[in-house]
């Protein structure tokens, strides 16, 4: 005897087949969404005439809503808590706790006019990079041929802002795989405090339990709330050293993961809908 | 300009708003001091407004691979040389 009961080996392979096929439906989504009708979308953003850039950053931020409310329908035991307040920002640079794939995708879907920082290589797949360029979105690094977009980017990024613009950021760099806080990059302080824009501290839980870091298969089965709240806000200002500014927002994330409120159920929401 | 004068301005800059704490001529500014592409761009802003003019994108792009303060002086120098001929 393994100690385990036997409804439990009923209900496991039950739960395994359904986060299955909520893994499946999501990567339908990706692709045959993208397919039909965002690739059509993304085109003709790109034959209009004017700026491309909020059009390809609104376009983005429709199709991850479209995969948040598949998710709220196929894996309702998922409930989503995203803060008013976090919904209202604008002008600022975000900074948030990284646990998940499934982080970068809620920032995009909530919000319509987004920057943020993506892996150089993800600029060379075809399609992929082509939206993330028309979107201007930064490369990681601003080497070789990426220079000239980093200069172009990190100039334009104070009018960006003051326009109402987000750039959101996960300072650690890469998932945590402990909850815990890993060593920031100084790169949003340093936007932040060249653009003279406020900070926003937000603290994401829960995402690692949908979609956990090195699994393929979302947890779809499982009760869960995901949460993003606001735990500070720091205001531009320059006297404030980039070490004093990183404390801060490590304190700021550190604490947000403890001092948590109990989530209010009646603030459930899939993005954009309540 | 002098380089001697354009030295003391840019540790001044590199002080001051880099937060950089004695740093020497030949440090590795992004190993030894934390110095990436968006420290490098702002540089360049600051830079533009001590010699007076707008650098060209062509100009800008050359000062991502400055790697030391004397990488930062020669590049000045040879900004400064190309626009007085």
């Amino acid at each position: 005897m393994d100690g385990t009961s036997p409804e439990a080996t009923i209900t496991r392979p039950l739960a395994r087949c359904y986060d299955a096929a909520v893994t499946l439906a999501c990567w339908g989504y990706f692709i045959f969404a993208f397919v039909f009708p965002f690739c059509l979308i993304y085109g003709g953003a790109w034959l209009l005439p004017g700026r491309r850039e909020p059009r390809f950053q609104r376009i983005n931020s429709w199709y991850y809503r479209g995969f948040f409310r598949l998710l709220a329908i196929i894996a309702p035991r998922h409930r989503l808590l995203i803060d008013e307040e976090v919904r209202r920002i604008r002008s600022a640079v975000i900074v948030c706790n990284h646990l998940s794939y499934l982080d970068p995708l809620l920032m995009l879907a909530l919000f319509s006019r987004q920057k943020t920082v993506v892996k150089t290589r993800f600029f060379k797949v075809p399609i992929f990079g082509w939206v993330l360029r028309n979107a201007g979105y930064f490369p990681a690094d601003g080497a070789g041929r990426y220079r000239q977009m980093m200069i172009e980017q990190v100039e334009g990024m104070e009018k960006y802002l003051a326009a109402g613009g987000v750039f959101f950021i996960f300072p650690e760099g890469s998932r945590s795989r402990d909850g815990e806080i890993g060593s920031l990059h100084r790169g949003a302080i340093k936007i932040a405090r060249l653009c003279r824009a406020p900070i926003h501290v937000l603290h994401l839980e829960g995402t690692d339990r949908l979609f956990a870091p090195g699994k393929f298969f979302f947890h779809a089965h499982m009760a869960n709330t995901i949460t993003l709240r606001k735990v500070d806000h720091i205001s531009p200002d320059r006297c404030q050293s980039l070490g004093d500014l990183e404390q801060r927002i490590r304190q700021a994330l550190a604490t947000g993961g403890t001092n948590r409120q109990p989530a209010d159920p009646s603030q459930a929401n899939v993005l954009g809908a309540r | 300009m002098s380089r001697d004068e354009l030295l003391t301005k840019i540790l001044a800059i590199l002080e001051d708003d880099f937060e950089f704490e004695h740093p020497g001529l030949d440090d590795n500014l992004r190993d030894e001091h934390g110095f990436d592409s968006i420290d490098a761009i702002e540089l360049l802003g600051k830079i533009e407004l001590m010699l007076g003019f707008s650098l060209s994108r062509a100009e800008k792009e050359k000062a991502m691979s400055i790697r030391t303060i004397n990488d930062i002086l020669d590049y000045i120098e040879k900004i400064q040389a190309s626009r007085q001929q």
